[in-house]
């Protein structure tokens, strides 16, 4: 029988133990409450923005048949359709098309036959694809992004429409591709308008009774064979699911052949050894790649035989043990960079506990962007090639639909062998470090460490984490309750309310110096100088030379420049400043330039830059203004900590953003000063404000220097 | 200074502690040296960069007259190290463990086999040399970790608390390995809070404390210099001398 007070006294000893244990803590609260909005925040406007942009976007359609002026400008006025006769289509087929002396297309197949009385035959599998002149014409000019989709009209069409007869229509289309699936859309809905109206006016000129009329009959057909749809829904999840199943294969391992070995005390064993920490790191690499290469393929293997059998009766889905094994040998690269990956991170652990407290974000922090690939029109293009692991997810996406173009595979695994290679030399040079080895601190450690930030009297990079992490979730759920509200509130609430108040309340709390903290210091006459040059010259390198590089879609632009405008309101110009230059400069400043990047100084300089202009674009929450607002951070980074003076990035970040809110609010200005008419800041432009940019930068950089001297 | 081991000026710093500071030693072949020190005096870190796995943040180390800075793979390749601490890959068997640290110590195969059964009938090792070494005893695993850094037969042996966590038997087992590694000519570098051990084993004694070396010499010559009549007593002296600055008297009549 349990003795029950025996059971809970223990109960209360372990759950006393495992909670006075933060890595504990933060893993089983902390990571959850901000990963959802993390999540949500990038996942969603990701797909809001491409939703926006794609809807945007005109359909490009080729229309192959007796295209009528009249029919054109219907069907391009009641959608967003750009018509263009004859596109793609050879004279010889289309001579033939015209004189209706082709044969006419092979029936649809029996899942969905024509329902000849209908209206509009829904989408359906192609029969005999591949014989058709025409339908091979469709699938080439589709399949090379000419056109988004295909509308053939009968060579009798508009002599059926004049007579009064069922004017007959196909539209091509292929719904792998979501431009195509959109124009299919359009071209569907535009027709049946069209329809409408025809049938309206026969039946009204005739006196008939509504419905007697048909007038067009539209036979919509998907170009996509079986494969690539059933590919095309495979694809979109599977890539995520096969580069997580196989990366946890990997977790286990490289902390048992890490920590696990420092944990049991055999590591030493193998260090007084005659081997090089290379020769240690390569072995214990590749003996955590074959577990992962073995989970990899076990989870092919799986996937390939359960597949199999659930698509055994139906015939459709045929993928082949060919694309399995492109899928495999494509997954090399990216398993080989997320082991060497674990390996150098678990290294730092001095049990399997630390091991997998440090690895578990790490994995969650990695895979979480390959959430992205399984939204729609998200696609390996030439930028996509070279972001890891996002790269891979996306070739595998490609291969399941049968799209992977040569160029892209060999740079998508040019780039993640080089990733690979980093990774794995990262590892080895962690391994050489004897302390971490032997599980002795060091500044890396200071990173992970997530230790009770008391009585130290400045901030440190685990506080700077944890601080942007409790700012960043209440700013997140704080924004979405502010929805409704006045914009200018909104604002000041953030700003004050949840930028600057909880940074001054925990400097209050945890004793740290202001003056330290902050770098309340009076910035010299030559930083001041350099600072407003920054300011007025940073805008043409941020939102100038980035955004060409990463063009925003008009919606995002638009939607922003709404938000700018505080929705319509009169503002005086003052107000303005005050609101969008000054609050932000001195909240944000603080926060980012004082506290969070106070924390990660004991790091020096470089990562403590680069993470908190990191945290500082994050902040931004959008995808479109993470470029610009890092390289704004850097500088103003930059700024700081060479001038050892907040103000001196308070002056930079309250004249660029005065100056860019400026151009919003008075147009007039805007467009005497000429900048109403670019769509982009002109490459001359943009070279000589980052000339003046320059010119601020060594003057801050020099202040530095003067000052050193003193 | 001249013998197999010669570390000379070892400085050891972690940021701004001082863990070894300038640590001068000598092992000759054919000799056991006893290291001794309390816990935190630096003996550990002082055996850890003879054996390669720390690196000195100055100072120089040369084992069998190869420097371990400039070659530490042959350094390394002429040492055999164990702790007290160390454990066995759980998993394997001490045969198995034999094997793979003789292929990385490139022992010639056509050697291998014999030294590795060999080391098993010395060591008494034969009726647990197949069974995991997670599933052996202390002194089992002990025996087995003694077989390893024997193995290549080194020209030093560097061996820190080998018997510290052991029982009268099985200490009393490695001691007598290690005195027959003596006479095999092997230079001993020895660590041990036992100072039974150290009277019974040692030719020559360091003591360390704070991270410095207080004493050296024979067992006699240390307690003809603290006028004590054991090293117990001569030991603690030094360690407080070290910490107060001043000559401490011998206790009276304190027996050996």
């Amino acid at each position: 029988m349990i003795r029950w007070r025996l059971a809970f006294t223990l109960f209360q000893k372990e759950i006393t133990e495992t909670l006075r244990d933060r890595k504990t803590i933060l893993m089983a609260v902390g990571l959850p409450i901000l990963l959802y909005p993390l999540i949500a925040m990038s996942l969603t406007k990701l797909q809001e923005s491409r939703a926006e942009a794609q809807e945007a976007v005109r359909s490009k359609v080729a229309v192959w048949g007796p295209l009528s002026e009249t029919l054109k400008s219907d069907l391009e006025k009641t959608s967003k359709l750009d018509l263009i006769s004859g596109l793609g289509l050879d004279a010889s087929l289309q001579a033939k098309l015209l004189a209706g002396s082709l044969p006419p297309l092979p029936t649809l197949d029996e899942e969905t036959p024509i329902h000849t009385n209908a209206p509009t035959v829904k989408p359906s599998q192609v029969a005999s694809a591949g014989s058709h002149p025409i339908l091979l014409a469709a699938e080439a000019l589709v399949g090379e992004r000419k056109a988004d989709a295909v509308l053939l009209l009968d060579a009798n069409f508009q002599s059926q429409v004049s007579s009064g007869g069922v004017a007959r229509a196909h539209v091509l289309f292929d719904s792998v591709r979501d431009a195509s699936g959109k124009a299919h859309e359009r071209l569907s809905q535009a027709l049946e308008s069209l329809r409408k109206q025809e049938v309206a006016r026969r039946e009204k000129a005739h006196g008939l009774p509504a419905g007697f009329s048909k007038a067009y009959q539209v036979e919509e057909r998907n170009l996509a064979p079986q494969q690539r749809r059933t590919g095309k829904f495979l694809g979109s999840m599977l890539p995520f699911i096969l580069i997580v199943l196989s990366a946890s294969g990997g977790l286990y391992a490289t902390i048992d052949l890490t920590a696990g070995e420092k944990e049991r005390n055999t590591l030493q064993t193998l260090l007084c050894a005659p081997l090089t920490g290379l020769e240690i790191i390569v072995g214990k690499f590749f003996a955590a790649w074959m577990i992962v290469l073995i989970t990899t393929l076990a989870n092919l293997l799986s996937m390939a035989a359960t597949f199999a059998r659930i698509f055994a009766g139906s015939g459709g889905f045929q993928t082949s043990i060919g694309t399995y094994a492109l899928v495999f040998l494509v997954l090399l690269p990216a398993t080989f960079m997320l082991t060497a990956i674990f390996l150098s991170i678990a290294v730092f652990a001095r049990d399997f506990k630390d091991g997998q407290n440090l690895l578990t974000p790490m994995f969650m922090l990695l895979t979480m962007p390959l959430g992205a690939t399984m939204l729609p029109d998200v696609e390996l293009n030439v930028w996509t090639s070279a972001v890891p692991l996002v790269n891979i997810a996306l070739l595998i996406k490609g291969v399941f639909i049968a799209e992977a173009k040569p160029e892209l595979i060999f740079f998508t695994l040019l780039t993640s062998v080089l990733y690979a290679g980093l990774a794995l030399a990262f590892a080895a040079r962690v391994f050489q470090q004897e302390q971490v080895l032997l599980g002795g601190k060091d500044s890396w450690k200071s990173l992970f460490r997530f230790s009770a930030p008391v009585a130290t009297p400045r901030p440190t990079p685990a506080f700077a984490l944890t601080a942007f992490a409790g700012v960043f979730v209440t700013v997140f759920y704080a924004s979405q309750m502010l929805q409704g509200a006045n914009t200018i509130v909104a604002l000041l609430v953030t700003q004050y309310g949840f930028f600057l108040l909880p940074n001054l309340l925990m400097a209050w709390r945890w004793g740290f110096s202001a003056q330290e903290t902050y770098q309340l210091r009076r910035p010299s006459f030559t930083a001041i100088c350099g600072a407003i040059l920054i300011g007025f010259s940073a805008w043409g390198v941020t939102a100038g030379l980035v955004t060409r590089v990463f063009p925003p879609p008009e919606s995002f632009a638009k939607g922003l420049e709404k938000v700018l405008l505080f929705e319509g309101m009169n503002v005086p110009l003052v107000g303005v400043w005050l609101l969008l230059g000054v609050t932000p400069a001195l909240c944000e400043e603080l926060f980012f330039r004082g506290l969070i990047m106070s924390g990660f100084r004991p790091m020096g300089r470089w990562p403590a830059w680069l993470l908190s202009s990191l945290l500082f674009a994050v902040a931004h929450s959008s995808i479109y203004r993470l470029l610009p607002t890092f390289t704004l951070g850097m500088i103003i980074a930059f700024c700081s900590w060479r001038s050892r003076s907040i103000f001196t990035g308070m002056i930079i970040h309250a004249i660029n953003n005065s100056l860019l809110v400026t151009v919003l609010h008075k147009p007039e200005w805007a467009k005497k000063w000429g900048f109403s008419e670019m769509t982009y800041v002109p490459w001359s432009w943009g070279f000589g404000l980052a000339s003046v940019m320059g010119l601020g930068l060594f003057l801050v950089a020099r202040s530095s220097s003067a000052e050193d001297k003193r | 200074m001249d013998g197999t081991l010669i570390a000379e000026g070892l400085v050891k710093r972690f940021g701004d502690f001082t863990a070894v500071d300038r640590i001068s030693l000598s092992v000759a072949a054919g000799e056991v040296v006893g290291i001794l020190g309390p816990n935190g005096a630096g003996k550990t870190t002082t055996l850890r960069m003879l054996a390669g796995i720390l690196t000195p943040t100055e100072g120089s180390v040369r084992i069998d007259g190869v420097d371990l800075r400039e070659s530490p793979l042959l350094a390394k390749a002429r040492m055999g190290f164990l702790s007290g601490d160390t454990q066995l890959y759980r998993r394997l068997t001490p045969r198995e463990l034999l094997r793979f640290f003789g292929k990385l110590y490139e022992v010639p195969a056509i050697r291998l086999s014999a030294r590795v059964d060999r080391l098993i009938e010395e060591l008494d090792m034969a009726s647990f040399a197949d069974r995991p070494c997670g599933a052996l005893s202390s002194g089992q695993k002990q025996r087995a970790n003694i077989a390893r850094a024997f193995l290549h037969e080194p020209k030093l042996l560097i061996l820190d608390e080998p018997t510290a966590t052991l029982d009268v038997w099985s200490g009393q087992f490695i001691v007598e390995a290690i005195r027959r590694e003596r006479a095999a000519g092997r230079a001993i570098l020895f660590s041990t809070h036992i100072m039974s051990e150290v009277e019974y084993l040692c030719d020559r004694i360091y003591l360390v404390h704070g991270g410095r070396l207080v004493e050296q010499g024979k067992l006699s010559e240390i307690l003809e210099r603290s006028g004590c009549a054991n090293l117990t007593d001569a030991f603690l002296n030094r360690a407080r001398e070290s910490e107060s600055g001043q000559p401490a008297h011998p206790p009276a009549g304190g027996a050996r």
